[in-house]
């Protein structure tokens, strides 16, 4: 069966214009959303009715599927269909083929919540349960996942947050992900969130930036940086991203003050 | 090139705070138990009252609400493990147990719930690393948690259950190259996460681990040429980030570095004035988060006739002042006043700063290092 519409915004709270419009035309909505109030209160109490006796059956995973796809933040729908996985799961007699099945089931499930509302705690966490819990979980399918969220939305934190999980479980090299950060400021100089993640990434990828005194690899990497710092700042002189990063890479520059001699003037004396 | 996002211009400006009409929106929303945005709402139920009970306290209207009905229905969430959902029958969870918490002290009934169960909850979702998951369900640790856990036993004066030190780490370890905190280590900067982080911090007398002048600049350029604040570049200005940027502004004692008057524009502009309430933008569908925030904003800017709100708690001040010297004068029950490293029971914890007062609150941006002082 399709997946019920989401109820949507409203449950976010943001980014909700005020539309006015004939008083009818105001009757007729608010009747309409009087029904799927209605609705969607039974819905919970069934959730709820149905977690309460410790009902483990289809029907109820069913239940709990109609309501997340109305409302992702249903927590706790989706604690209740974690319960039921993971009871069956737990099953001995419970083959790996039908959890691997199951967890797909989850997937399918999820890429449809994500795509309604990108921005739920809910459904990223539920995801990186199902992955976490996945016999054989797809990699570079998550990844290519991200890669697809964040052309959708490149700032939306939820997916890097996501990205970073597949990458560590992925073993993923940071090398590729600071080139991946580059391809996205290539896209979009104002994408702060790639720069966030440069800013973690470079360290790494190279520790002479870390090492004291002067260091010619510390010098290059640096240099290459604000290379590219300054081309963002002369395409995009208005977005801050650049203008932030720019500071950090000044803080990394410092050379650290070395002390080369401690003394002390006897009482009295002054220097000549 | 493009130009900066920005909330468009309002159609229409106010320039006074509708005290009265916010009150009976707050009011009619609370019995409005059949409409959609409601129901929807179900699941954060026990948050919709906190938002709804200090919006009220700060306009001076909580005598008006149903103490005995709201106690209830906050006794009725605890569950037996100690946490409370977000309404009847759902999912034990740490943002709810907070904001039970938080309704609780307005109330000053805190005795009416299982308090040494809350305690057992959240201690019992501290991690090795130091992190908080916020309940027992799913894996996820996230700083606003770690702000929860804090927030919540320092209020009951149970700061000590926990591993304040191990808590201080996490966040720590979520600190970033712009001097800002996110939700996990590696995680981007957001307001909402530095509100936590830097409320986290104060709370446990930490607050040296926060670059205050980084973050400061960090935080004030949020502001928009509409007055209002964004919470991380390259979004829209929001309500909500009028207090999560300057609650954070107002504890690291950079309160200033905002352009007050512009700020409070931008918040006058997005009530209605038709309905009451307030929106995340002008223009926009007014709800009781943003109504909330809005207020509460406000009273750290100092608009007068409304009550002080502690920056830390966004709690009236004078609730904040009245649980703390509660705990001080019941000293002796092996509890912490709450400031991290041992302070006497008898202390309100350093960590409870006072509102500045009113002149050096609504400062002009000119006293804030301007965008361009790195140049």
């Amino acid at each position: 069966a399709p997946l019920e519409p989401p109820i949507g915004i409203a449950v976010t709270m943001h980014g909700v214009r005020k539309v006015k419009s004939s008083a009818q035309i105001e009757a007729e909505r608010r009747k309409e959303r009087l029904i799927k109030a209605d609705k969607y209160r039974g819905l919970v109490k069934q959730v709820l009715a149905l977690k309460s006796k410790g009902d483990k059956s289809d029907a109820a995973l069913q239940v709990c599927e109609i309501a997340v796809s109305k409302n992702p933040d249903l927590y706790t729908a989706w604690n209740y269909r974690r319960e039921i996985l993971t009871s069956r799961f737990a099953d001995p007699a419970c083959p790996t083929a039908k959890i691997q099945e199951g967890c797909e089931a989850e997937l399918k499930l999820l890429e449809a919540c994500v795509r309604a509302n990108p921005k739920s705690y809910s459904v990223w966490n539920h995801r990186q349960w199902v992955t976490h819990t996945s016999p054989m979980p797809d990699w570079r399918r998550e990844l290519g996942l991200c890669d697809k969220f964040l052309d959708l939305d490149s700032r939306n934190f939820h997916c890097w947050d996501y990205r970073r999980y597949v990458v560590r479980r992925a073993s993923v090299l940071d090398r590729d992900e600071l080139e991946f950060t580059r391809a996205k400021i290539d896209q979009n100089f104002s994408n702060y969130s790639a720069w966030h993640y440069r800013s973690t990434l470079l360290p790494r990828v190279h520790p002479a930036l870390d090492r004291p005194g002067h260091n010619a690899a510390g010098e290059r990497v640096l240099c290459d940086e604000f290379e590219l710092v300054q081309a963002a700042c002369f395409t995009e002189p208005d977005d801050q991203s650049a203008w932030l990063y720019h500071r950090w890479l000044l803080g990394r520059s410092l050379q650290p003050l070395a002390l080369c001699l401690v003394g002390q003037l006897p009482r009295g004396a002054a220097l000549a | 090139m493009t130009t900066p996002m920005d909330a468009p211009l309002p159609t229409v400006t106010h320039t006074e705070l509708f005290l009265e009409k916010h009150a009976k929106y707050l009011h009619w929303f609370e019995g409005a138990v059949d409409e959609l945005e409601y129901c929807i709402t179900e699941h954060l139920r026990v948050s919709g009252v906190y938002w709804t009970l200090t919006a009220m306290d700060l306009l001076g209207e909580l005598e008006s609400m149903d103490r005995e009905r709201i106690i209830k229905f906050v006794q009725g969430c605890q569950h037996e493990c100690g946490g409370f959902g977000g309404s009847t029958s759902h999912d034990p969870h740490l943002l709810y147990t907070l904001s039970a918490v938080q309704v609780l002290c307005l109330y000053d009934a805190v005795e009416a719930v299982d308090v040494e169960a809350i305690v057992r909850f959240v201690c019992g979702l501290q991690q090795e690393d130091g992190s908080f998951h916020g309940d027992t369900f799913v894996n996820e640790q996230d700083t606003r948690f770690t702000f929860c856990a804090f927030a919540c036993l320092s209020l009951l004066g149970r700061l000590d259950a926990v591993d304040v030190q191990g808590g201080v780490a996490f966040v720590v370890r979520c600190r970033n190259f712009d001097g800002g905190f996110g939700c996990v280590p590696g995680s981007e900067s957001h307001a909402g996460q530095i509100f936590c982080c830097v409320g986290a911090l104060a709370i446990a007398g930490a607050m040296h681990h926060v670059d205050v002048d980084a973050l400061g600049w960090w935080l004030c350029e949020r502001q928009l040429r509409s007055g209002g604040l964004n919470g991380r570049p390259e979004k829209l200005p929001d309500v909500c980030y009028s207090w999560w940027v300057l609650s954070a502004l107002a504890i690291m004692d950079r309160l200033h570095w905002v352009d007050g008057p512009a700020l409070q524009g931008f918040i006058l502009n997005a009530q209605d004035e038709e309905t009451g309430g307030i929106a995340d933008r002008p223009g926009d569908v007014v709800d009781p988060f943003h109504t909330l925030f809005g207020v509460a904003g406000l009273s750290l800017l100092g608009w007068p006739g409304l009550a002080p709100v502690n920056p830390i708690y966004c709690l009236p001040q004078r609730t904040v002042e009245r649980v703390f010297s509660r705990q001080a004068a019941g000293a002796g029950v092996g509890a912490g006043a709450g400031a991290g490293a041992g302070t006497g029971a008898g202390e309100t914890p350093a960590a409870v700063p006072c509102i500045p007062p009113p002149a050096s609150s609504v400062g002009t941006g000119s006293s804030a290092p301007g965008a361009g002082a790195i140049i």
